[in-house]
This record gives C-alpha cells, sequence and structure tokens, in this order.
C-alpha cells in the first residue's frame, strides 16, 4: 500500500546570503502526487529562482512519479528563470534518476548541505 | 419484573406507550387500602383495615426491593344490581406485568395467577385478570370486599414502581368480553414495531441469500443486524401483548429476551468500525465492554432468586452502562461525521439511533402518532437507519460489481494485448545465441521486448517499459511496437529509430512515457546502443555506460546519443526491465542494482526467477544474448 505524499516548504539562506525554497516531500512518489507535487511546485512565486527537492523522507518512487518529476524540471527548463537540484535520494534512485535524464536538467546531490553548498 | 419489561421496551424503543388503566368496565373506584407483609386473616371482611395506608389515585408504592415482597390490597366495590347469570372478579394491574395474585371476595378465594413462594413462579400478565365467583359469594346491588393478596418477584422489586389498581365484580361474559377486547387492543398497539420488524427482518436474510459470500464485511454485517435486532423487536412485542405468556415464566422469558439481543448490540461496534474504516481498538472493546456489563447485569439480576444486595447496583449498571454504550455509538458517529470525514450519509443517519435513545435516557422520548397508532421515535430511527443503509450498502455492492466485471473484462483485454508485447518465439540470428525470460505482475505491465532480423544481416533489439499499468499501457506498448516495426523496414540507426519513436509518441500525448533501450548488432560484432531512460545493458556482468536521455513520449527533442561496442565472441549481453532492479521485499528492500549486477551473467531464466523470488512488482524481462558462442563458431 503506498503511502500517501506530502509536500512542505520552507526557506533557507545560503551562506552567500541567496535565499532558496526548499520543497520537502514525504512518502512515496506515484501518479496519485501529481496534484500534490505540481501545485506544491506551481505555487512558488515568480520570484523564486532556487529551489531544491528534498526527497529524504521519500520511501519509494514509480514510474508515473518519475514522470511527474520530470514534468517539474521541464516546466523549470522552459522558464529559464529557475535553477532546480535534488538532495536526499537514495543511491538506487540517484541512478534512476540520472539514467532517465533527470540530472540533465537539475542538479543531484547527496544531502542538503551538499546542494546548498554547491547553490 | 415490570422494571425489567419495561426496559425491553425501552432500549428497543418500539413499543408504543401503553394505554392507562381501562375504561368501561371497571367501576369507578372506591377507596383502596394497601399493607405490606402477608397473614391470611387479611382476606376476611370482617378485619380492621382502617389504619392501613390509602392509594393515593389509586397508586400503591411496590414492595421494597428487601422485603419480602408480599402485598395485600383492599376495596369495598359495588356490585351493580339486577346482574343475572355467573359473576366475576376482574383485577386490572395489581401485580404490574409479572408476578402472583390471588384475589378473594368476600373472604371467599376466587382464583389465583401465578406460584407463590417458596417456590414462586411469576408469568408475564395481562392486564386484566378475570375469576368466576361461586354462586353466592357476591349479591348484586350489594358492597362486596375484594381483597388481592400480591406478591413481587425480587427482579421486579429492583425499582419498586408502583402500582395502579383497579377492581370490577360484573357478570362474567361482560368481563371477559372486556379482557378480551383489552389484549385485541394491546395485540393491535404492538402492530406497529411488530410490521416493520419483520419486513427489515426479511431485508436482512435476503441481503445474505442475494450477496452471499460476495457481500462486503459491512453489509454482512448490516445484513446480520437487520436480523438480530427485528428478532428481538418482534419477540418482545408478543410478550408486551401477552401473547407468550401461557409459554414460559416470565423470568424464562426475560433470559431468552437478552439471548435473542446479544447479536444485535454485539454487532454494532464491528459495523461502526467497519463501515467508518476505524483502526482504534480502545474504544472498540470499551463498547464490547459496556454491552457486556449491561448484558450481565441483566441476567444476573434476573437470575437472582432472593433479593440480595448486590442486585439494586447491579441493575442500575447495567443501565448506565447501556447508556454510556450508547453514547460510545454516537461518539463514533460524529468522529466519523466531523472528524474522519468518511462515510458521514452513514454517520448521521445511524446517529438516529443512538439521540432517540440519549433522549429517552433524559425523559425526552418522541412519539409519532399517525392517526390512533403511535411510533416511538427509536422504531422510526430504526426503520429510517435500517433501510436507508441497506439501500447505500446494496447501492455501492452493486456499483462495486459492475466495477469489478470492468476491471475484469478490462483486464482480460490488457492481457491480451500484452500478450502481443512480446514475442511467442525468439526468431533464429544468425551468430547470436538469444534467450528471453518474461514474467508478467499480477497488474498488467508495460514491458515490452522485439528482437528483428535486418535486411543487412544485424539484428535489432529493443527493450523497453511504458510507464503505468493496465490497459492503457499495454495499449501505449502496441503502438511503439507498430511503429517500431514500421522503422525496422527503413534501415536507420538505433539513435534514430528511438528518435522517430519519440515523435510519434509525444504527437498521442496520451500522457504516458516509455524508457526504451535500442540496440543494432551488427554480423562482425559492432553494438551500437541509444537509451531512453532505460536501464543500460550489461555485458559480461559489467553494465555499459551510457549517456542518460529522457524516455520518449516526454519532450519532443530528446538528447539520445549512440554508444559503439565492439563484442567479442562469445560475450554475453544481458538486457532488463526495471521489474528487475526494483522488486521489493515484504520489508520495502529493493533488489537493487548492486543485486542484478552480481546475477547479471546468469541466464535470463535465473535472473528474472531470483527477482521474483525477492518480490515481483511489476513485469519482469530478461533478454540474454551471447555474440558467436562457440557452438556456433565450430558450426
Amino acid at each position: 500500500m503506498q503511502a500517501v505524499t506530502t509536500v512542505n516548504e520552507r526557506t533557507v539562506s545560503t551562506t552567500s546570503g541567496e535565499s532558496i525554497t526548499l520543497i520537502c516531500l514525504r512518502g512515496d512518489i506515484s501518479s496519485a502526487s501529481k496534484d500534490v507535487l505540481l501545485n506544491a511546485y506551481h505555487r512558488l512565486g515568480n520570484t523564486v529562482s532556487r529551489v531544491l527537492l528534498d526527497f529524504t523522507a521519500v520511501d519509494y518512487i514509480n514510474s508515473s512519479g518519475i514522470a511527474i518529476i520530470i514534468q517539474m524540471l521541464l516546466e523549470a527548463g522552459k522558464a529559464g528563470t529557475r535553477t532546480v537540484g535534488i538532495f536526499g535520494l537514495s543511491p538506487h534512485f540517484q541512478k534512476v534518476f540520472t539514467m532517465v535524464g533527470i540530472s540533465k536538467y537539475a542538479s543531484l546531490h547527496k544531502d542538503e548541505a551538499a546542494a546548498l553548498a554547491a547553490a | 419484573m415490570r422494571k425489567s419489561a419495561l426496559f425491553f421496551l425501552l432500549i428497543a424503543g418500539l413499543v408504543p406507550p401503553r394505554p392507562l388503566l381501562a375504561q368501561a368496565v371497571l367501576a369507578s373506584q372506591p377507596v383502596i387500602r394497601y399493607h405490606y407483609g402477608d397473614n391470611p386473616a387479611w382476606a376476611a371482611p370482617s378485619f380492621d383495615d382502617s389504619s392501613w395506608a390509602v392509594a393515593v389515585n389509586s397508586e400503591i408504592p411496590g414492595p421494597r426491593f428487601h422485603s419480602d415482597g408480599y402485598l395485600w390490597i383492599r376495596a369495598r366495590i359495588h356490585v351493580p344490581s339486577g346482574l343475572a347469570g355467573p359473576l366475576g372478579v376482574q383485577t386490572q394491574g395489581a401485580m404490574q406485568d409479572t408476578g402472583v395474585e390471588q384475589v378473594f371476595v368476600n373472604g371467599v378465594p376466587a382464583g389465583q395467577y401465578g406460584r407463590f413462594p417458596p417456590h414462586g413462579e411469576t408469568r408475564l400478565a395481562p392486564r386484566m385478570l378475570t375469576f368466576a365467583l361461586s354462586a353466592g359469594t357476591a349479591q348484586p346491588g350489594t358492597m362486596a370486599l375484594v381483597a388481592v393478596r400480591v406478591w413481587s418477584s425480587p427482579i421486579s422489586r429492583v425499582t419498586a414502581s408502583p402500582i395502579r389498581c383497579a377492581f370490577a365484580i360484573d357478570r362474567l361474559p361482560v368481563l371477559d368480553t372486556a379482557a378480551r377486547s383489552d389484549l385485541a387492543t394491546a395485540f393491535l398497539a404492538t402492530l406497529p414495531p411488530i410490521i416493520p420488524s419483520a419486513l427489515l427482518l426479511l431485508l436482512g436474510i435476503a441481503l445474505l441469500v442475494i450477496f452471499g459470500r460476495s457481500a462486503s464485511p459491512e453489509l454482512r454485517l448490516n445484513a446480520l443486524w437487520l436480523i438480530a435486532l427485528p428478532l428481538f423487536l418482534i419477540a418482545d412485542s408478543l410478550a408486551t401483548a401477552k401473547l407468550v405468556s401461557p409459554y414460559a415464566t416470565a423470568r424464562e422469558w426475560s433470559i431468552l429476551f437478552i439471548i435473542i439481543l446479544i447479536p444485535s448490540f454485539w454487532i454494532t461496534a464491528p459495523f461502526l468500525w467497519t463501515v467508518f474504516g476505524f483502526r482504534d481498538k480502545l474504544f472498540r472493546a470499551l463498547a464490547h465492554a459496556t454491552w457486556i456489563v449491561f448484558v450481565a447485569g441483566l441476567l444476573l439480576t434476573n437470575l437472582a432468586q432472593h433479593p440480595a444486595s448486590w442486585a439494586p447496583p447491579l441493575y442500575s449498571i447495567a443501565w448506565h452502562s447501556l447508556t454510556l454504550f450508547n453514547v460510545i455509538c454516537l461518539g463514533a458517529d460524529l468522529w466519523a461525521l466531523f472528524v474522519v470525514r468518511r462515510n458521514r450519509t452513514i454517520a448521521a443517519v445511524l446517529s438516529l439511533i443512538n439521540i432517540t435513545y440519549l433522549l429517552d435516557w433524559a425523559g425526552l422520548p418522541l412519539t409519532l402518532y399517525i392517526g390512533p397508532v403511535a411510533f416511538h421515535s427509536q422504531l422510526v430511527a430504526f426503520v429510517i437507519v435500517g433501510v436507508t443503509i441497506t439501500a447505500m450498502l446494496v447501492h455501492r455492492a452493486v456499483t462495486g460489481w459492475r466495477t469489478s466485471q470492468h476491471m475484469h473484462a478490462e483486464f482480460a483485454a490488457a492481457r491480451e494485448v500484452q500478450r502481443r508485447l512480446v514475442p511467442a518465439v525468439l526468431p533464429q540470428i544468425d551468430r547470436l545465441r538469444l534467450r528471453a525470460a518474461y514474467l508478467p505482475a499480477a497488474e498488467v505491465g508495460g514491458d515490452f521486448y522485439q528482437v528483428l532480423p535486418q535486411s543487412d544481416g544485424s539484428a535489432l533489439i529493443v527493450v523497453g517499459d511504458v510507464s503505468g499499468k493496465g490497459l492503457k499501457a499495454a495499449m501505449t506498448g502496441t503502438l511503439v511496437l507498430g511503429a517500431l516495426h514500421s522503422l525496422a523496414q527503413e534501415n536507420l540507426s538505433p539513435v534514430q529509430i528511438l528518435s522517430r519513436l519519440n515523435a510519434q509518441l509525444v504527437a498521442s500525448s496520451d500522457g504516458s512515457f516509455v524508457t526504451c533501450l535500442c540496440a543494432r548488432i551488427a554480423p562482425d560484432g559492432t553494438l551500437t546502443l541509444a537509451n531512453a531512460g532505460h536501464l543500460p545493458p550489461y555485458r559480461n556482468g559489467e553494465e555499459i555506460p551510457l549517456e542518460s536521455a529522457l524516455p520518449l513520449g516526454i519532450a519532443p527533442h530528446t538528447a539520445s546519443s549512440e554508444s559503439i561496442v565492439q563484442l567479442a565472441a562469445g560475450d554475453t549481453l544481458t538486457f532488463l526491465s526495471d521489474g528487475v532492479v526494483e522488486a521489493q521485499s515484504a520489508s520495502g528492500e529493493l533488489f537493487g542494482f548492486d543485486r542484478t549486477s552480481a546475477i547479471a551473467m546468469r541466464s535470463a531464466e535465473e535472473i528474472a526467477r531470483a527477482a521474483q523470488a525477492f518480490g515481483q512488482q511489476d513485469d519482469i524481462t530478461v533478454l540474454t544474448l551471447t555474440f558467436a558462442p562457440a557452438e556456433v563458431l565450430r558450426a
């Protein structure tokens, strides 16, 4: 049985003082997560230029979930004004994300500290 | 036993209020005197009862619980003049619903109902008891002394409810007619609960017969509830109408009623918890506990032969326990209604039963009158709940059944389409030894693979996976294969094939995407690979590094590139679907890339079985290929 996806957002500052919005995901990411994920992403204001997707509390991502992530990244790519980073993935899903080409649209990091350091 | 009987009426709430003291036959009442205790001399007309208490409005406090239960009532009544033929005496209400009474007229025993201690036996009593008088016992136009010796059983004395009594002497046929008329009236008054109860009982039986084992748990519990509660209501109504009084003692009936009542309440908590999907065990256990206390309390107080000191408090606890049971059930309804917001209509309807009970408990009984027929609010609530919830659950069951039929048909169609996504037999291709294992998941997936010999002697190998499940995924797979077979005729490179497939999938725009690996193996062992988000193949157990690219069908322009590998004789390639690496154990652990890599040199069948044994979640496809194996070269 899939765990329900929940999303919450928070803003952090890098050492350089730049503001980054974190979208923290929890549960399983599947087709059922589409509205939750896309709504959270669309709620971000136009001024948000840097976004980090936190997968630390995500248990499982199926192929439909990956498609949703790709859709989000393609939207960001089309706008051209927003960069997206991803952290907290297990080694397995890091490999899967790389395999399906997500790494071309978003930088992948081990954890939040690494993601912020790279920002 | 009156309190016990009243309790049954209240708990079910289905018997309309009984008419008060009867009408015509009983004469305007004289002074009624009473005294607790027992003395045969009190039957004598000459006994001076002037020191006895006088009943106010014909009402006498019932014997106290710790007394011996005996009570004498005396009244001097007028025997109408001009009466001819056999005479009789009629008492009404002296022993309440149950008890024992013996009637004397002018000191002469007229009759007895029930049996006095030491082997006391009480029976449910009609409101009017009529006894024939022997000739000369009472003279028309004179005053006659009616003395009634009454005994109340311990359970009847628990509440010491008041006795309202009246007496009459008249011609025996007149009194018999009045008694029969009163009994008929009482029976008619029970029809409002009996008829709907019987209909709901039939409805419950019909549900079990029609839906049988296919019934959902809540529908089955609802059917059992519809059988259990009406059974009690019907039995109770018949007892109230005194139609069952000749067949058992009052205690036996009370115990039988309690036993009949047990299932209906026992089903209630599981029903609520099932319908509302509650997982809480504490309140469910508490609901059961209150019901156990209630039933045990009633049974023990009914079984008590002697006035044990524990009986009254236990009886009170039993009642309060029933109230707590109703509070818990109402709480469950409200929790579903306002907190978890699940099955809110059912919750609202179910709460009617508990609300009407609690209104009764608070002394605010609601009774609806349709003409002369009274409908107690709990009966009305029960009928509304029974019919409404049954209709909703049946509708849900039928809808579920239709959906299931539809899904079954779709599943069969999807399976049929899925069967075409993989070749029934692998082709024989020069210098290649091919093996494949394909284990479809329980739910139809979209794995596919094809091996297509090319006109230049090379082989085109395509392995892929459509996102999603079911008929849609399988249909997308057939779309890909149809396009692939067409493209294979054009002698295109793998990256060109993927690009053309992507264009077709993006144009179809059905929202799904396809991971796809395309390989061409030339007769000289040149392997050309292009990948769109699929698992890279293994060469002799080592993953071939490929540039990543988006799956097909997502973006119009993919950035696939080609990789070229030179195969040596005896090299083995292993192509997989993600059903292998994403096989998942019961604990949620993935089969993963490391395990896959470790077994990548095994046969296709072995790899597939290993992933399946780990925990199959998706279609599992494994295709192995050995280039120019030794036996081929020898040939």
